[in-house]
């Protein structure tokens, strides 16, 4: 397998085990961040914003620390699984997870917010349990915001650069993905391969952006 | 009163054009801070101003193909240079090896003394070995001929992690992420690192030169042209205590 259909391959599996987990993960935080009424909420609420402004290189260098044995995950790291997690796949992916994960998240607090309590109250007082209450009333009323959330993080994770040139390393099947090699395309003058990266990005992102927006679009036509 | 905000607007106007020449220097980032301690010096003989944009030799190879507004490129290679004397942005004339780069290895365990040693530790490497990606660095390039003339390729091949630059390939062993690696002497010098390195023999990889020219864009600019002459003849200290080698005169 050439180089870049390894990097693409790769990139796929990160960007589907990403969002995977974020799709887990995020409704617990959007859920908390949208209902609680806690006096720090606003402080979590911007931790999870700040990958939006952070340049990812900072997020990077800052994960590149944390993954050392001199700090306390990279010896956590260590001690558990014998190896380093800089330069390694599981380490491309924490570094994915928590760069993409306001755009997953933010779309699931939207959507919670904007669901209304009486559903939740009448099913409170049938005396709904709460996994049937998130069962049939949550997460069918929402479920054009998981849909929305799934697709940022999985496209924003494709064209992930920053933070995997900072802790990747450029090992070809381990951590090279399509970005890193579109990168070093360009700057070693393979413009032709570039653009054939460059362009596969484009298209896909748009394919997939144009079918999620057409797909919302009927499902709102329906409602309406 | 329209005629006293013309004359402040005149004044404001005035203030802006300077007497002494300004040049723009893009220069490869392995070199900045040499680039800047010499930039200094020039200014204060000559009272031209420098102001120093720094980036990847083919980023900035990049910009100055697509007309972006610099006088002087210092590559740090020769490759970079040439295309852009071929692609008629620059004149060949105008090149000059600046500065000849030196290749260390840097280990935060092992003491290296000889280059019999530095053989026989990266065939019995633990850890991983940091190099800058040949592809897209000098230094990195300098360091896989190295390990191929050495036959070392093999050996060490797993426990390669590649650095955009030597910059960043430091920065993966001094944050201890890998145990070891080819960097430049210039890093060594100015980091003042206190871990063990091992300054390469300069016959044992090919000599990492480092190539300037003037674009034709300045090709008639007197500070442009007294920058270069400057930094040729008059910056030897600076240059060979950053931890170059100083150029060769005639190339």
């Amino acid at each position: 397998m050439s180089n870049d259909l390894l990097a693409l391959w790769l990139t796929l599996k990160l960007a589907f085990l990403s969002t995977l987990i974020l799709l887990i993960i995020s409704p617990f935080i959007a859920w908390w961040l949208a209902k609680s009424t806690n006096k720090l909420r606003p402080l979590f609420e911007a931790l999870v914003a700040l990958p939006l402004v952070l340049p990812p290189t900072v997020l990077g260098f800052y994960l590149l620390l944390a993954f050392s044995p001199n700090y306390l995950p990279g010896q956590f790291w260590q001690s558990l699984t014998g190896s380093s997690l800089a330069f390694s796949f599981s380490g491309l992916l924490i570094g994915s997870i928590i760069y993409s994960l306001p755009f997953v998240v933010q779309p699931l607090q939207a959507g919670f917010v904007t669901l209304g309590n009486k559903e939740l109250e009448a099913a409170h007082t049938l005396g709904m349990s709460r996994w049937l209450k998130i069962k049939h009333i949550i997460v069918p009323m929402t479920k054009r915001s998981f849909l929305l959330a799934g697709v940022m993080g999985f496209a924003h994770t494709l064209g992930e650069f920053g933070v995997v040139l900072m802790i990747g390393g450029n090992i070809p099947g381990e951590t090279q993905v399509l970005a890193i090699s579109l990168f070093e395309h360009v700057e070693a003058f393979e413009y032709q391969q570039a653009h054939q990266i460059a362009a596969g990005l484009l298209v896909s992102s748009l394919v997939m952006l144009v079918l999620i927006y057409t797909f919302l679009q009927h499902k709102d036509k329906a409602v309406n | 009163m329209t005629n006293k905000i013309i004359v402040i607007l005149c004044c404001i106007l005035y203030s802006t054009l300077s007497f002494s020449d300004e040049i723009k220097v893009a220069v490869a980032s392995n070199f900045k801070t040499t680039a800047q301690n010499i930039a200094k010096s020039f200014t204060r003989k000559t009272g031209h101003k420098v102001t120093l944009i720094s980036g990847s030799s083919s980023a900035l190879f990049t910009m100055i193909a697509h007309g972006a507004p610099f006088d002087i490129f210092l590559s740090a290679d020769k490759s970079r240079p040439l295309r852009l004397i071929s692609r008629d942005v620059a004149d060949a004339s105008t090149l000059v090896n600046y500065a000849n780069g030196q290749l260390v290895f840097l280990s935060l365990k092992h003491e290296i003394k000889s280059l019999t040693q530095l053989s026989s530790h990266l065939k019995s490497l633990t850890g991983k070995l940091a190099i800058a990606n040949p592809k897209l660095a000098p230094y990195g390039l300098s360091s896989i001929k190295f390990l191929k003339k050495h036959s070392l390729t093999q050996a060490v091949s797993p426990y390669l992690v590649m650095g955009n630059n030597v910059i960043q390939t430091m920065q993966f062993i001094t944050s201890n992420n890998a145990d070891s690696g080819f960097v430049s002497y210039s890093q060594i010098i100015q980091s003042g690192t206190k871990s063990h390195y091992y300054l390469l023999p300069q016959n044992s990889y090919p000599a990492i030169k480092q190539f300037g020219l003037i674009t034709n864009k300045a090709k008639n600019n007197e500070a442009a042209i007294a920058f270069m002459s400057y930094l040729k003849s008059e910056s030897n200290d600076i240059i060979s205590n950053a931890g170059y080698l100083l150029g060769d005169t005639h190339e």
